[in-house]
């Protein structure tokens, strides 16, 4: 009996699914698969153009493995979160160092007593929907010293009973604990939205498998979201027998090990969660190529690009580390399959007029760099990079971008480029799970 | 090889350190890191000189030392001195808390193996004999891990490349410097009655080249408060360097263009044995420099007066070791905080963060020993900043804390 699935990599910029037969053993032709740049296609329009696809099977289950919520890792979180904290303890979370970014809005702090009580919440409520009319999560930070019981369950109550979803810290003089919670209520949104698009699309039915820690599983919280591709490729790794990955795709370039370690030092700060141990490369695709103020070629520092993108998504007049491979990875199918203009001479054209602008703006001709040369020097410091970190042979270079880093670079590194597509592995690890 | 990618090579050989310089054969600076707060680029160059004339050392030998009056910065900041190849050094920095003595330049490591006339008395003796032989084990290995990247060193060994690759840097700075405004002006930063610090900078332009001169000389002489001059180079470089978009190049080119003057046994030359106060004035000389450099390219002649930006650092001591807080004008910062109140050494009777204060009340939990050591204070505080069980602490001397003891901590951004 057929089992109809999809497989889906939900990156940062990009997704990529293919529905498959969860009970077939044998590599059979997929059903349907296809690749869309998140900011021009939403994940929701890609599951509807699936479901239209495949409209001969019903999906019943799909299986994710994510980095999705790397997008939220530049901003301030918690703006519909209401935060229920004891006096005195506001904003506790940020003192092992002010500098982090926020965790929560501290308009939003909702300051108690053991003496405040109904009213006092029904006013606090009201004062704080003026501010943000959408706030509909609530993270409790109550010592059990401080409160008894009753008085939290009386806090509790009244804001289950505004519809609030209510999260609560374990032990709310643990930072790292309040961070935690924080973290996930403040996440909560953005995995909402994805789950609703999912349902949207694919009907309430469909179950919905996230890929945490070194299984899928239909139990999650926000937070495990945050590290399900890099577990995923931790899991690949161990299975395969390999110490190190460089996993090198259209949108990060990093080191992944089959080490763990415990503290996760987030953009927010310190919080307990055991997740690989990796390390990002300093330049990734979306990383824009500039001229500075003395006509230095430089790879800016800020956020990568991924709005519009690379030139070759079409709009952009950036030009991106993405851009300078642009002309060779038009042989890439998931690279065509995200840029379908990338393979037309115009928007080459286009590419190579940029380059030739990058070139007259670079004005010390002692370190002037033409395409060609932009190139070889990016793939000499990945290059660099990689031999630094080798310690042992049991290594591998994987990812959609490998295969092009590798090139030009055969009989000066040992390191060995594995095949490694994301859908294919997903399906083998849901087929390995089979129908629960 | 372009010079982008000799860049690469510099940058992989100090990327494993936080501050770390490569040195020519003739004591030119290759390349800097300088990403410790204590900078010392130029302590790094007198360290090696020292190590290079009484010790003389070869590739596989890694030569340690601290002492504050011949490079060092403090007993707890060592300074690794190793010959990465025949035409070049590598001097970093670590710090280690178990370090309350003075090394003289000491060579641990000799021809890739220990020194076992020296490891037994420096390390296997010591009360933390096993955090420190982790210590020095560690960073023998990040040494001996440099040697796999041979091509890198046989590249930036060839004089040639040595060359051009600082010509280019020199060309780089020489556009970041043209397009800065030039002048001159001078500030007074007084630490009490009798000492001060006086800077002259005066960026000038003579025959199409420019040049920058930092005049000390007008400095009080050292009593209770000096710094050696290495210290007030080393935060004078990487000011300037930060200013001209240099913080990447730190390197003998900008070095060349900066002359001092610094009058002997003087508040910013003396070096002081602990190096106590080599923070503090290095903190004032960056403030200074940073001030004149904005007067100079203001275009309105009304400039703020000079004032030294609130800061403090604070060392928390348990067990011999030290759990830093700091705070400044933008931020507050307690590393180790969450693991204190984690293994319950300290429970927060207050942990408050609105409009700008911070209100921390500690309760000492700990029956371990835990002493209050004052790092760093800069600028006019509020007396009460500081505070353990209601009384005011002192900002110059150790304050020793006890079981039930409360610490109480408010700060103001500004």
């Amino acid at each position: 009996m057929n089992h109809s699935a999809i497989a889906l990599y939900l990156g940062e910029s990009y997704a990529t699914l293919r529905v498959f037969d969860l009970n077939s053993k044998k590599n059979s032709m997929p059903v349907f698969e296809k690749s869309v740049y998140l900011p021009q296609t939403s994940l929701k329009n890609l599951l509807l153009q699936t479901k239209l696809a495949a409209a001969d099977s019903e999906i019943k289950s799909i299986f994710i493995v994510t980095r999705y919520m790397d997008r939220l890792k530049t901003f301030r979180l918690g703006g519909s979160v209401v935060q229920v904290v004891s006096k005195n303890f506001e904003n506790s979370y940020s003192l092992s160092n002010t500098q982090v970014q926020s965790l929560a809005a501290p308009a939003l702090i909702c300051s108690v007593s053991p003496e405040t009580d109904h009213a006092q919440l029904v006013t606090e409520l009201t004062r704080l929907k003026k501010i943000n009319p959408e706030i509909n999560k609530v993270v409790f930070q109550l010592p059990e010293d401080l409160f008894t019981t009753e008085q939290i369950d009386m806090f509790k109550n009244f804001f289950t009973q505004e519809n609030f979803k209510i999260f609560a810290v374990s032990n709310p003089y643990d930072l790292e604990a309040v961070r935690k919670t924080l973290l996930n209520a403040g996440s909560e949104g953005t995995k909402e939205e994805i789950l609703s698009e999912i349902t949207e699309a694919l009907g309430e039915t469909a179950e919905v498998h996230f890929w945490v820690q070194d299984h899928f599983s239909k139990t999650f919280e926000s937070l495990d979201l945050y590290f399900s591709s890099q577990c995923f490729l931790q899991n690949y790794l161990i299975q395969k027998n390999k110490r190190l990955g460089f996993y090198f795709d259209f949108e990060n370039w990093e080191l992944m090990t089959t080490e763990t370690v415990q503290k996760w030092h987030s953009p927010w700060g310190t919080i307990s969660y055991s997740h690989p141990k990796m390390e990002e490369f300093t330049m990734s695709p979306y990383c824009e190529l500039t001229v500075n103020s003395i006509g230095q070629l430089i790879v800016s520092k800020n956020q990568p690009q991924f709005e519009p993108g690379p030139i070759v998504a079409g709009r952009s007049v950036k030009t991106l580390i993405l851009d300078v491979f642009s002309d060779e990875l038009k042989s890439s199918p998931t690279m065509t399959g995200l840029f379908p203009q990338v393979v037309s001479d115009a928007i080459q054209q286009k590419v190579n007029n940029q380059f030739q602008i990058l070139s007259k703006a670079q004005s010390l001709d002692s370190i002037r760099l033409s395409r060609e040369e932009i190139k070889s020097w990016l793939r000499f410091s990945v290059l660099k990079w990689i031999e630094q970190k080798i310690e042992t042979q049991d290594c591998e270079m994987i990812g959609d971008f490998a295969s092009y880093l590798h090139q030009g670079t055969e009989g000066k590194n040992n390191i060995p480029l594995a095949p490694f597509s994301w859908l294919d592995q997903i399906q083998l690890q849901a087929q390995k799970m089979g129908v629960l | 090889m372009n010079f982008h990618q000799t860049h690469d090579f510099v940058k992989l050989l100090l990327c494993p350190f936080r501050s770390s310089s490569l040195i020519t054969d003739d004591g030119k600076l290759l390349g800097s890191s300088d990403l410790d707060e204590l900078q010392s680029s130029t302590s790094r160059l007198v360290v090696l000189q020292i190590a290079k004339k009484y010790l003389n050392p070869q590739i596989g030998d890694l030569i340690i030392s601290n002492d504050p009056d011949n490079g060092g910065l403090n007993y707890q900041n060592l300074f690794f001195t190793t010959r990465l190849t025949e035409r070049l050094y590598l001097v970093f920095v670590k710090e280690c808390s178990a370090l309350q003595f003075k090394i003289p330049p000491t060579p641990l490591f000799e021809k890739g193996s220990k020194n076992k006339t020296i490891w037994p008395f420096l390390v296997d003796q010591h009360p933390q004999a096993a955090l420190l032989s982790v210590f020095f084990e560690d960073h023998w290995s990040q040494v001996s891990a440099l040697k796999k990247m041979n091509v890198a060193l046989s590249e930036l060994s060839i004089v040639k490349n040595q060359i051009s690759y600082l010509k280019v840097i020199q060309s780089i700075f020489d556009r970041h410097f043209g397009n800065r405004a030039i002048g001159q002006n001078e500030v007074l930063c007084k630490l009490n009655a009798t000492e001060f610090v006086k800077l002259k900078l005066s960026i000038d332009e003579k025959q199409n080249q420019r040049s920058i001169a930092a005049d000390f000389s007008q400095c009080s002489v050292a009593q209770k408060i000096s710094a050696a001059s290495h210290i007030i180079e080393s935060g004078l470089v990487k000011a300037l360097a930060d200013h001209y978009d240099m913080t990447e190049f730190i390197s003998q080119p900008l070095l060349d263009r900066i002359r001092l003057s610094l009058p002997p046994q003087s508040i910013v030359s003396k070096a002081h044995p602990l190096g106590a106060h080599n923070l503090l004035l290095q903190k004032i000389v960056v403030e200074q420099v940073v001030y004149l450099l904005s007067t100079l390219s203001r275009q309105t002649k009304t400039v703020a007066a000079f004032k030294l930006i609130p800061e403090f650092k604070i060392a928390l001591k348990i067990n011999h070791r030290l759990h830093l807080i700091s705070g400044n004008s933008k931020r507050l910062q307690f590393p180790d905080l969450d693991h204190l109140i984690q293994t319950h050494q300290l429970m927060p009777l207050a942990a408050q963060n609105t409009d700008g204060k911070i209100k921390l009340k500690l309760k000492v939990k700990s029956t371990a020993e835990m002493m209050l050591v004052p790092q760093l204070l800069l600028s006019d505080y509020p007396q009460d900043f500081l505070m353990v069980s209601g009384r005011s602490v002192s900002a110059n001397s150790e304050t020793l804390l006890k079981q039930d003891d409360v610490l109480e901590l408010s700060w103001s951004f500004k």
